[in-house]
Order: C-alpha cells, then structure tokens, then sequence
C-alpha cells in the first residue's frame, strides 16, 4: 500500500523557502483584507492565531513578488490584485517588502541582568541591525544577487547631505553593504553572547545605541543603490509576530513606526495577545492618522469597524475555499484515478444527498407530531403537504411543523382561526428554524448534520488555520479510501464522524494550548448549558439554536474597572479567562451589539466547538447573563467532571 | 571521535546513594551543596531524603530554588500536592543549613535559568562547596539545563579563574514512568531557545544552512512539539524515541500517538528515526553526538548545518541531550509549560513504589 502525504497536514514542513508552494496555495481574495491605503502610514494587523497575517505580510516581500511577477500568467488573480494594490506593475515590484520576524530574542533581552536603559538601548541596535540586514538582502534579491557573497554591490545613497542621516549611516555600518553586515555581525554576536551567558564572568554589560531606531529615517531619506544603479522602488518595513515583544518594548517600536516617514512603508502583526486583557477587553480596531489598525478576524466575519477596508461579509468563505482547492486539486489529480472528481468539495457529500433515514425513522417522528395536532383542522394543510416527503426531507418538515404547531398555540387566539396554509408555515418559519429542525432530528436518530462544503466553512470560524487543519483531517480520509483503490467521495456520516472527533480534539486541546485553559473551558461549559436549556424549549426561541452569550456594556466597563476587580472575588481570574478566550478565538467577541434598547458585548463560541456538544453553526442567537453569574463560573469551577455533566445534558436533549 | 563522557560514571537506586556519599568524600574539607525544587512532584524530596539518610551528620548546604506558585486557576490536586510537599521539605531540612534562591522576575519563564545560575554558581554563593548535587526531579528543564551548563562551564574554566569551581558535579533524577503518566503539561502554545544555548547560526548576519531537528519524543508531547517546530522551521526531523525501554513497546505506543503530527505534519520518513535506551542518558549523548557529526559531514555543501534539540520525554533522556548540547555546543530549545494537570482521581504519592532514583557524576574525580 502506498502511504500518500496530506497537502493540509504537511504545510507545517513547507519551507519559508518555497515561494512556489506559497504562492501556489495563496488565495488570492486574501488581498482585499488589507485597508485601502497601505503605503503612507503604519498599518497595524491584528488577529487570532491562525488569521493568516503572516501569510499576507510575505505576499509583499520582494522573493514572493518577483515569483508572482515572473509567472504572471499562471498566477493572474493574485497578480491582478497585486497590481491593484500597486505592489506590482508591469516592470517588476514596486515595493520592497521586508519581513521582519519579531519572535527572535528581543523579549529575552529584558530578562537579563541589564539596567532598563541599557536594555532598551540593546533592543533598538538588534532591531535595527535586522532591519537593515534585511533590506541589502531583498535589495539584492531584487537586483538578481545573492545575499551575503554580492553584499559588497549594495550601497546606500543618501539624498542630502545632512549630518543627522550621515551619523545614522555611520552608525549602521557605513554606506556600503560591507560594512553593513561586519557591523550587523558584531551586534548579533555580542547580543547573543549576552543571551548565553550562564556565569557572571560571560557578562558584557555595555551597550551602545542611539535612542531610536536610526534606520527607519534614513531608509526613508536614502536611496537603495546595487551596483551603482538606484532601485526604483519604495521599501516596506513588515513587522511580524509583534506579540512576541514585552509590552513595553512593542510600544517604543510602534510609537516609532508611527512617526511621520511617508516615503517608507510600515507595517506591523500581532495576535490579540499582545494587547493587555485590559486593552483586549476594551476593544480593537481604532484608527488615527498616523496609523490604521485592522482587526481580521472581524474583516473575516465581515464586521470590519474601519471603513477603509473593502472586504464585505461573506467573502471570507469562498477565500477558504479557494485555498482548499489549491492545495488539495494538484494532490487528487495525482493520487486518484483519471476518471475521478479531483474537486475536493465535490468529494464531499452534502447531509442533504446522502439516503440516511428510513421510512421507519419518519413515522417515528411524524407520529410524535401528530399525537399533538393530528386531529387539529388548522394544520391539515400542512401535514398533508408534509406527507408527501420522504427520507431527510421528512423527517426535517415534520419537526419543523412540531415546532411552528407549539408557537402558533402559544400565540393570542385569532379572531377567526382557520386552516393554516403553505404560505403561512413560509413566512411563520425561516432558513434557521429549518436548521434548528435539521439539528434536532440529526440528534433524534443519529444520522449526519456536520457535513459538506457550508457546514465545513462555518467550521472554519473564520479562521485559515482552523479551516485547513478540518480540511486535513477530511482529506486523510479521502486518502485511506485512495490507498486501498476506492473513490476518495467521502459520506456525510464520514465527515460527520470526522469533524466531531475534530471538535473533540479542539475541546480537549484548551488547557493544554490556551493561558487559563481550565477557566476558558469552565466559560465555554456554562454558554453550553444554556445553549442546550434553550433547546429544550419545544417552541424553538431563538432558531437554530443558542451558541453564545452576552454582557451588558455598562457591565463589561465594570469589568474593565481594575478596582472593581480588585474587590469583587473572581473578577480578576473571570477577566483574564475571558481575555484568552478571545485572543485564542476560542470565543469571538462583538462590541456594542444592540438589542431591545440595550446595548452588549456578545461572545459567541467557537464553531469548532458546536459537533462537541450538538449545537448549531449559525451565529447569531445568544442569551445575556449578568457579570455576577458569570464571575460564579470560574470561581466555582469544580476539579473535575464538567465533561460528563455537559455530555449528560447534551443525551437528555 | 573523541567524547567528554565516553567514559562516565552513573547509578540507580543503591548505587545512586552510593555514589552521592562517594563524591561527597572527595573534598576533604568542603561541604556538599544540593540543589533542588520543591513543587507539587512528589519525587522532588527523594534525592534529598537518600543524602540524608547515608550522611545524616555530615555538614550539607542545601539549596531550594523557588519555582513559580500556583494560580488560582491551578488545578487543586498539583496546588495540594505542592502545599505537602513544601511541608514535607521544612520536616526535611529543619536542622540543615538550607537557603531558598527566590525565583527571578523574569518576563519569561524559560529565561528563568541564566539568571539563577549565574546565582547560584557566583563564588560567594559556592563558598566551602567542593561537592555539587543538582536533584532535577522536580525542576523543569528551562531552569536545570542552564544551571548544569553552568557547573560544567565553572568547571571547565581555567585555574586561577575567579568564577572556576574545582568541585565535584554531580545530577539526580528521581524516574517514575506511572507518575508521568499522569501529569498533563498545560498552556504549552509557544517554544524558545533554552538560555545558554541560542545558536549563533541563526543570526542575520551570519551564513544560512540546513537545519536538522531532532527531539526526543515522549508521551503527550503533541503540543510541544509542533511549538518547537514552529520555531526552529527544520529542513530535516529526527525523532528520538526510548528503546530499548522498560516496556518494550513504548516506543511503538509513541509513534502512534503522534504519527500524524511526526509522519503528515512534520513529513518525518522511517529512516530518520533514532532510538535510544531508556534507562541511560548517555547511550542517547553517544547517539546524538554521532548524528552532529554524520549530518555536518554530509550538510555541509548546503551551508553550515545546526543540527537543533529539544526534549520531550522523561529527565533521564533530557540529560542526554543536555551532554551533547553542551559537548557539540547544539542549540536546545523548549516549549515551556505555565501549569502543570494532574490525572483526574490521581494520588501521585501512592505511586512511588515504582520511584527509581538515577545519580549521574558529570565532572571531578572520576575525570581527572
């Protein structure tokens, strides 16, 4: 048997080397999550884990636009939007983008035994000797030499003769990429040195630097010369991982890269957690004039706060799904037979086509409904038409009926009730009903829901990582089927299978990935008891079904309040949970949401929770607590059993 | 190839406490330092208690490093567990001459280790010491593989050198395979380099080459080990699994439990795997020291090969990695882990009958 490799599973060994692998797996979409002005002022990238800002930020690096550039043809759409954005243009890159890995040493820094100043002061060198580094390095990437046996043919050439930028050039090294990199050398030999001191004699305490970082101002004044010849194009400073940095150390940085250097791009990434559970908790997303912050993970779910991106809702999914194809069509194409789909969501069945429910299992169901209405005139019309179903369909219409049967009972009495009509049972029920319906008999007898390419997207949550990782576990299947000969089409009721054991894994997975994991499953525990309370409701309330929960916005400011968690028992512990659930997307939070003149901030789960504990994938319907209740889910968060507790209530449904 | 521990000098069980009293004889007139941690583990007290009882009368130094206190959010059977056994130390050393190295303040724990041993290996600290016992039982290895770095490299410096310890070097590990069972490492999302150990290969200014990783592999090591290959971003895997073992079949159990991380994610083929013995941290220092110079040899066209470690699995094997990070100066990093769960209904006390109590002498009179 041939063991065939997972092209979901293995891009954690791909290469930050392989621009083909990139590029050839980028969805191009993803372009239009960055705001509309980018090359003037710092734009500031935030997200979750797996939102995919490092992928974007190395779409603009010089290796990656040459490889687009190069292969125009066979890359048209991103190259389009590359062009559209102006990183591109017919004669090459306009934009020398370079990365610059913010997880390298520098928090470690702080943890030596150097006074702040001098800490600070070690900071600012490293920084700007990567920075620089990087720079003759993609400058002559650009030119077609090689990094760092062609250093000699980079030159910086200063625009004006001014001794401030002078000074700085001096201070980096000089003009020539030469002495750039023996002084860069030097820096990062003793800066590690001081990092693998292990005995007080290894410790060199002085450090000399300037109080800035130098090489943003003269980046921005000088001209980038190879070989004698200018390049023509405009370098772009990409700060990744900025979560990476003490808290301290990542505003110096941005506060720098706020400083007005229009003539050099900046960008800057960093995960939720970077930001302080306070500032976290008070919200993201603001822009000034100095800067635009954007928060993905609401440019993904479409609820953008800054004008200036274009992404509208909705646009996200078909994003995931071009990636998946991407990744998966080349790989189907040369695993399975000729003959076979090698569309990866055509290989998967939606719950709708698969033939799971026998004509058993609906009278099962439509004898409980009629033992409630059957002798009720009003609804004849719609029982007959539902008679007319069969399998699925069935099954589904009649639960939908119990469910509009209980509202329309609890309804005022009309004046002259009469016969319900097809029209009626249309504009009483909705799409989500349907789901709640579709859950519910799914649940009832055991057959498939969490399947096909909707369900799989929404189980993304908005998140590429999460996305693709489901996709792996899906395309391992398809691949068991392929090892043995078989068509890699995969049923509902294997999806099904496969994306429980996934949202299982995810749910075990949190204390062990998650800061405060106990806790943040504790706060996921309690929006799953009342998710599956309000299922039990036989009138549906709020269809499909409850999969979050929400806090007054008067009281999530008390929260905000050191001091009131200073004295309120729990608080604090209850804020940092929360906090982490947010930044791990465990949760995902929507500020000021309005409802009945009140206004909250909701936090709805993670979809990849839902198949753990049979719970809709449509977001939307949440149930407010009070902040007094939900500081008393983790301060009683009993040592063990929750699972069970939950599992149990979930059988009882 | 010439190795510092080719020959070497290691005990279990009897021949542990053997040997403890044995290098403790050596410098006629200093005094035997032991350094431990004292946290929920309840091995963390066996080294100690075995000292005692050989050499009750004999003047010791003993030496607790503060490890960082539980949470409210910490699970309440490791904060009782801790509470014991941090009564238990007190019952332990009441008439000892004992001192506590307060935990530094770091802004991250796996930087922890470079500040305390530069701690507790200043001379002034060292005073009257010619016999070092470092118990790793209950440390994690972001504060014990630094601080054995640091004895060896005291140890190393030349005569004369005011920050030289011309001493005894000894390490300990209490080793129960059912107690690590049952402790789950918690909130592990990011990996490091492990101070004193950052490699100069991977600064910007200095020529690019191939990295190999190759970690030892262990139980419940899924999270830490994708952390740790998100940061070194190998070319090359070699996962290192425990065989020969004390059941022969945990290295097959462990392949399976991460063989969609190892096989699909990582694209490890069969040929890079390397076993080691269990039960002895220098078969698994021969081992790596032979897969430093093969994969140097053979990476070399491609620019300077880092051949990369980390260590998943139990103290003894970690020591192993430890010995040849230090001898072929490896970069070692470590997914380091904020909380500690224990086994649901685990009495991790009722588990030390399968307690066994490892001694090796890594530097002094053996040597010389």
């Amino acid at each position: 048997m041939t063991v065939y490799p997972n092209p979901f599973h293995s891009r954690a060994s791909e290469h930050h080397r392989d621009q083909h692998q990139f590029v050839s797996t980028f969805g191009a979409g993803a372009v239009s999550m960055l705001p509309e002005t980018l090359w003037d002022r710092l734009v500031i990238l935030r997200s979750s884990p797996g939102a995919g800002k490092t992928s974007l930020m190395r779409l603009f690096t010089v290796d990656s636009l040459l490889w687009v550039r190069a292969r125009a043809r066979s890359y048209e759409p991103l190259y389009n939007q590359l062009v559209e954005v102006g990183a591109l243009d017919d004669d090459g890159p306009r934009k020398l983008g370079v990365l610059i890995n913010l997880d390298r040493d520098y928090r470690a820094l702080l943890d030596l035994p150097l006074d702040e100043a001098v800490s600070r002061r070690v900071f600012l060198r490293l920084l700007d000797t990567r920075v620089i580094l990087g720079v003759v390095r993609a400058a002559l990437t650009l030119a077609g030499r090689r990094y760092p046996d062609d250093v000699g043919a980079f030159r910086l050439g200063l625009r004006s003769p001014e001794p401030a930028l002078e000074a700085a050039s001096d201070w980096l090294g000089g003009p020539d990429g030469a002495g750039i990199l023996e002084a860069a050398r030097g820096t990062e030999r003793r800066v590690l040195g001081l990092l693998n001191a292990l005995l007080p004699s290894d410790l060199d305490r002085q450090a000399e630097a300037q109080g800035e970082i130098v090489s943003l101002r003269l980046l921005a004044e000088a001209t980038l010369l190879v070989d004698g010849a200018p390049l023509d194009v405009q370098p772009v400073l990409m700060f990744d991982d900025g979560h990476a940095l003490e808290h301290g150390q990542r505003d110096l940085l941005l506060d720098q890269l706020r400083r007005r250097h229009p003539t050099l791009g900046r960008w800057y990434a960093e995960r939720f957690e970077a930001l302080s559970d306070q500032e976290l908790m008070e919200g993201i997303g603001s822009t000034g004039r100095d800067h635009i912050a954007v928060n993905l993970d609401e440019v993904a779910r479409g609820q953008a706060q800054t004008s200036r991106v274009r992404f509208r809702r909705g646009r996200h999914d078909p994003i995931l799904a071009d990636i998946a194809t991407r990744r998966a069509t080349p790989v189907l194409r040369t695993y399975a037979y000729a003959r076979e789909e090698h569309d990866f969501f055509t290989l998967l069945e939606a719950p709708e086509e698969g033939d799971y429910v026998g004509p058993e299992a609906v009278e099962r169901v439509r004898q409980r409904v009629l033992s409630t209405c059957e002798d009720d005139e009003r609804y004849r019309r719609w029982i007959d038409d539902a008679a007319e179903l069969e399998g699925r369909a069935a099954a589904v219409r009649w639960r939908e009926i119990e469910v509009l049967v209980a509202r329309d009972r609890r309804r005022e009495q009309e004046l002259f009730p009469g016969e319900l009509t097809e029209e009626d049972r249309g504009s009483r029920s909705s799409s989500a009903v349907r789901e709640g319906a579709e859950l519910s008999v799914a649940r009832d007898l055991g057959i498939p829901f969490y399947a096909g390419r909707r369900r799989l997207l929404a189980l993304g949550s908005h998140n590429t990582e999460q996305f693709l990782n489901l996709c792996g576990a899906l395309f391992d299947e398809m691949l068991v089927a392929v090892s043995l000969g078989s068509s890699p089409y995969l049923s509902s009721s294997r999806q099904d299978r496969v994306l429980r054991q996934a949202s299982e894994e995810y749910w075990e997975s949190i204390p062990r990935i998650v800061d405060h994991g106990r806790d943040v499953r504790a706060i996921v525990h309690h929006i799953v008891r009342i998710a599956v309370a309000e299922a039990r409701k036989p009138t549906m309330p709020y269809p499909p079904g409850v999969t979050g929960t929400a806090l007054l916005m008067a009281e999530r400011d008390l929260l905000l309040d050191p001091e009131f968690r200073r004295k309120t028992p729990g608080a604090d512990r209850f804020f940092a949970a929360l906090a982490a659930a947010v930044a791990n997307n465990v949760l995902a939070a929507d500020l000021d949401y309005s409802v009945k003149n009140n206004r909250y901030m909701v936090l709805h789960l993670n979809r990849l929770l839902c198949p753990r504990f049979d719970l809709p994938l449509g977001r939307g319907s949440f149930r407010e607590r009070p902040l007094s209740t939900m500081l008393r889910w983790v301060r009683n968060l009993p040592p063990t059993g929750e699972q069970a507790e939950i599992g149990e209530q979930v059988r009882m449904l | 190839m010439n190795m510092r521990w080719a020959d070497h000098v290691f005990g279990a069980d009897g021949e542990a406490a053997d040997l403890l009293v044995a290098a403790s004889r050596v410098g006629a007139s200093g005094k035997t330092m032991y350094v431990l941690g004292v946290g929920f583990d309840p091995r963390c007290l066996v080294g100690l208690q075995e000292l005692l009882a050989a050499q009750g009368d004999d003047e010791h130094l003993v030496v607790r490093l503060e490890l960082p206190g539980p949470t409210p959010a910490s699970h309440p059977t490791a904060r009782a567990a801790a509470e014991d056994n941090a009564r238990s130390y007190e019952r332990l050393v009441g008439t000892q001459n004992h001192r506590t190295v307060p935990f530094p303040n770091v802004h991250d724990l796996s930087n922890a280790g470079p500040p305390l041993a530069q701690k507790v290996m200043a001379p002034d600290f060292l005073e009257g010491v010619s016999h070092l016992v470092i118990d790793i039982s209950s440390l994690p290895s972001s504060l014990y593989f630094p601080l054995i770095a640091a004895a060896l490299r005291a140890n190393d410096l030349p005569s004369g050198h005011d920050h030289r310890f011309d001493g005894e070097i000894q390490v300990v590990a209490c080793e129960n395979p059912e107690i690590d069972a049952k402790i789950t490492e918690l909130s592990v999302s990011h990996a490091a380099y492990v101070g004193g150990f950052r490699p100069a290969s991977r600064l910007d200014s200095e020529p690019a080459g191939p990295t190999v990783w190759a970690p030892v592999v262990g139980e419940r090591a899924t999270a830490a080990l994708r952390a740790v290959h998100a940061l070194l971003e190998p070319e090359e895997v070699c996962p290192i699994l425990p065989f020969p073992a004390r059941h022969p079949r945990r290295s097959d159990s462990i392949l399976l439990e991460h063989q969609s991380v190892l096989f699909d994610e990582f694209q490890v083929t069969s040929s890079n795997i390397v076993f080691a013995d269990e039960r002895n941290p220098f078969d698994l220092y021969r081992t790596l020291c032979r897969l430093d110079r093969d994969y140097k040899a053979a990476l070399e066209p491609l620019g300077p090969p880092s051949i990369e470690l980390s260590s998943h699995s139990s103290k003894l094997l970690s020591l192993g990695v430890l010995l040849a990070a230090i001898e072929h100066e490896m970069p070692l990093a470590a997914a380091v882990s904020g909380e500690y769960e224990v086994a649901d209904g685990a009495n991790l006390a009722d588990l030390s009958a399968s307690n066994r109590l490892y001694c090796l002498w890594l530097a002094g009179e053996p040597y010389s």
